[in-house]
């Protein structure tokens, strides 16, 4: 034990220097927001070890399977399978999106539920619609049930709506045991290649990343309050902003964050809305990497809290007190002041008020789409082979889900910026909220949901159940 | 291969019934683990079965109007939840290598709620009324009631018999309806 600790305090004694120069090398290259492609360099060889960890794995896999029946041939588990299956297992990212192909859902807006069916049925009997003879015109087989059991059969067996608050299942390992238990022990060699990973992630990344976090951390609450006793003036506002970009650079660095920024041209500018799809709180770190946001939200307790009442200090952010948030006018109002001043940043908004597993986006509230001004549309895809960026916030608190990030491998995301859209004449805000989740959901390769996201926390609604009802009488109706 | 088939013992063990001479034909081994992962995931309290309130967990299930009566069909043994047997059972009615009798024979259950093998005048106003709610008078439900019963029911018992409903849905894709990919 005793030559144990002395060997740890001179490892630590030698490699103190450098990693404290690593640090400072690090923090400098945040602020100015340059990169040397280390981290890329870092992610391509964690794709290349994945890559052959996959390779290795269904190498033995073969093995097993020959050694257990040898009449059986060998790729019997892929050829049961759907071309279709296939397809989407090897889809975006190595990820497995769904298990079942789906072709008719209940939704919670059932005139999408029939579509197929119901447009037939309008084509067969297009001309009998006679509102006076209602009454003999109801048409109904027994047949007509099996659409409604079929739906619920579905969705016992695969649901589309509590799947997208859970950890997205992958493909193939990522050498993380936390994200796929069924591979703790395969075969020697990957056993030791995941040791070594752990070593890595545990005990050069994590302090690494926590030391740049905090100094993170510290930056902003100092430079914020340092800003903060400054005049308003243009000059606050620049040194604001700045100090913004600076500090959140370097608290993403303190998650290897690897961002492919797309389509640059369409970068939110000042005026108006960013809205995004919403996996975790990096989001916010995420798209402040290149533009000053204004933030809004709750305030929350503990270490969030701490972040917000820092950014308060210096920039225009909305932070409401929970009491508030129910009174949407309140928060209108908030809004269109906050939008009525050029100088403000535009405002960042997850119109899905809740986290989701980064294979969906879920119903956008309307609220932020009624105040007017420009929407920036904003896709975020990160790519879970290098850690699960999903906050299941029922489950973790911010800070433990800021351990799993830093011990993950990185978080490496996708973000692509959309043509900027406006409110057409007569377009409802429910409307629009709908034509830019379905922008979002395009490019982002994301699939589109329309339930709500408070689901999450809430039981269903009654009316739904009326709504499917409703629809169904329409449908014996010929309607 | 023997054991392939079978349910995984894990599953088996606070369900009563004898399991180890269970085996499904419906279904191969990828598939019967995927079941038993997502009846692991819908039993929240963990004790080997589903009850309706775990069903209803899912907002999907909840605004079926249908889903009390194919919950009931899945508990055969009308205990009021579904363990993993009757789980299973009642998915693979839905698989791909069901055949079309034992498909049209839960259609028929969908209707016939008491189980007697005759959907009854009453019954088959139940059952519409769940799926329309209060779209429809209940005169105007009778009606169709009235209309579809008549021309089903071939001997005239002012019911609706298995042959009888095969008779007039057997000649529909309802069976090729019936199917879901596991």
């Amino acid at each position: 034990m005793a030559l144990m600790v002395s060997f740890v305090s001179v490892a630590v004694s030698i490699l103190y220097t450098p990693f404290l120069l690593l640090i400072l090398c690090v923090i400098f290259l945040a602020s100015i927001g340059k990169s040397l492609g280390v981290r890329r360099l870092y992610v391509n060889i964690l794709l290349k070890l994945f890559e052959y960890g996959r390779q290795h794995i269904e190498v033995a896999k073969k093995l097993q399977r020959t050694d257990s029946s040898d009449e059986e041939e060998t790729p019997v588990v892929d050829d049961n399978k759907p071309p279709s299956a296939t397809i989407k297992e090897n889809g975006v990212n190595g990820t497995k999106t769904s298990v079942i192909e789906r072709q008719e859902i209940l939704g919670p807006s059932p005139e999408l539920n029939y579509k197929r069916s119901a447009s037939q049925e309008r084509v067969h009997n297009g001309h009998t619609t006679d509102p006076g003879k209602l009454e003999t015109n109801l048409e109904f087989h027994l047949h007509h049930c099996m659409d409604l059991v079929r739906a619920g059969m579905e969705s016992i067996i695969e649901d589309q709506v509590t799947s997208v608050f859970e950890a997205e299942e992958l493909r193939s390992w990522n050498l993380l045991t936390r994200t796929n238990r069924q591979y703790e022990f395969l075969t020697w060699r990957l056993t030791i290649i995941w040791a070594m990973g752990f070593v890595v992630r545990y005990f050069f990344l994590l302090p690494l990343r926590i030391l740049i976090f905090v100094i993170g951390v510290f930056t902003m609450i100092t430079s914020m309050s340092l800003i903060g006793v400054l005049p308003d003036s243009r000059f606050r506002r620049f040194l604001g902003a700045l100090a913004y970009k600076i500090s959140i650079r370097t608290l993403m660095r303190g998650m290897s964050c690897v961002t492919n920024f797309h389509d640059t041209q369409y970068m939110p500018r000042s005026y108006g809305f960013c809205v995004a799809n919403h996996t975790s709180p990096i989001d916010v770190g995420v798209l402040s990497i290149n533009t000053c946001f204004s933030l809004i939200g709750q305030r929350h307790n503990g270490f969030l809290g701490l972040l917000q009442r820092a950014l308060a200090r210096a920039s225009p952010h909305i932070w409401f007190e929970r009491s508030e948030v129910k009174d949407r006018h309140a928060v209108a109002r908030r809004l269109k002041e906050h939008i009525s001043v050029p100088d403000n940043p535009p405002i960042l908004i997850f119109p899905e008020g809740t986290c989701i597993n980064n294979t969906s986006v879920m119903q956008f509230k309307k609220g932020s789409f009624e105040v007017g001004g420009t929407i920036y549309p904003v896709a975020i895809k990160y790519d879970p082979r290098f850690g699960d960026a999903f906050w299941n916030s029922s489950r973790y608190g911010m800070l433990h889900y800021l351990l799993n990030m830093m011990t993950s491998w990185a978080i490496v995301c996708d973000v692509w910026y959309l043509p900027a859209m406006h409110r057409e004449a007569g377009e409802g805000a429910v409307d629009f909220a709908n034509r830019v989740k379905a922008v979002i959901a395009r490019r982002g390769g994301l699939v589109d949901l329309m339930w709500d996201g408070q689901l999450k926390r809430m039981k269903a609604k009654k009316e739904w159940r009326e709504l499917q009802q409703e629809e169904f009488s329409k449908r014996l109706k010929g309607e | 291969m023997g054991n392939e088939n079978s349910i995984p013992m894990e599953l088996c063990s606070n369900s009563r019934v004898n399991c180890i001479d269970f085996k499904v034909e419906n279904f191969d081994a990828d598939e019967i683990r995927r079941l038993g992962k997502r009846f692991r995931k819908l039993d929240l309290d963990n004790s080997g079965a589903l009850s309706i309130d775990e069903f209803m967990s899912l907002p999907e299930l909840q605004q079926n109007p249908l889903v009390q009566r194919v919950i009931d069909i899945f508990d055969a043994d009308g205990n009021g939840e579904v363990d993993f047997k009757e789980f299973i059972q009642g998915v693979s009615q839905f698989s791909v290598k069901g055949d079309k009798l034992s498909k049209l024979r839960f259609a028929f259950r969908i209707y016939d709620m008491d189980n007697d093998g005759f959907i009854s005048n009453g019954e088959l106003f139940q059952v519409l009324k769940m799926m329309v709610g209060n779209n429809l008078k209940d005169t105007q439900l009778q009606q169709i009631v009235d209309k579809t019963i008549l021309f089903a029911d071939k001997d005239e018992d002012g019911k609706i018999s298995f042959e009888e409903f095969c008779n007039v849905v057997g000649n529909t894709d309802i069976h090729k309806k019936m199917v879901v990919d596991v």
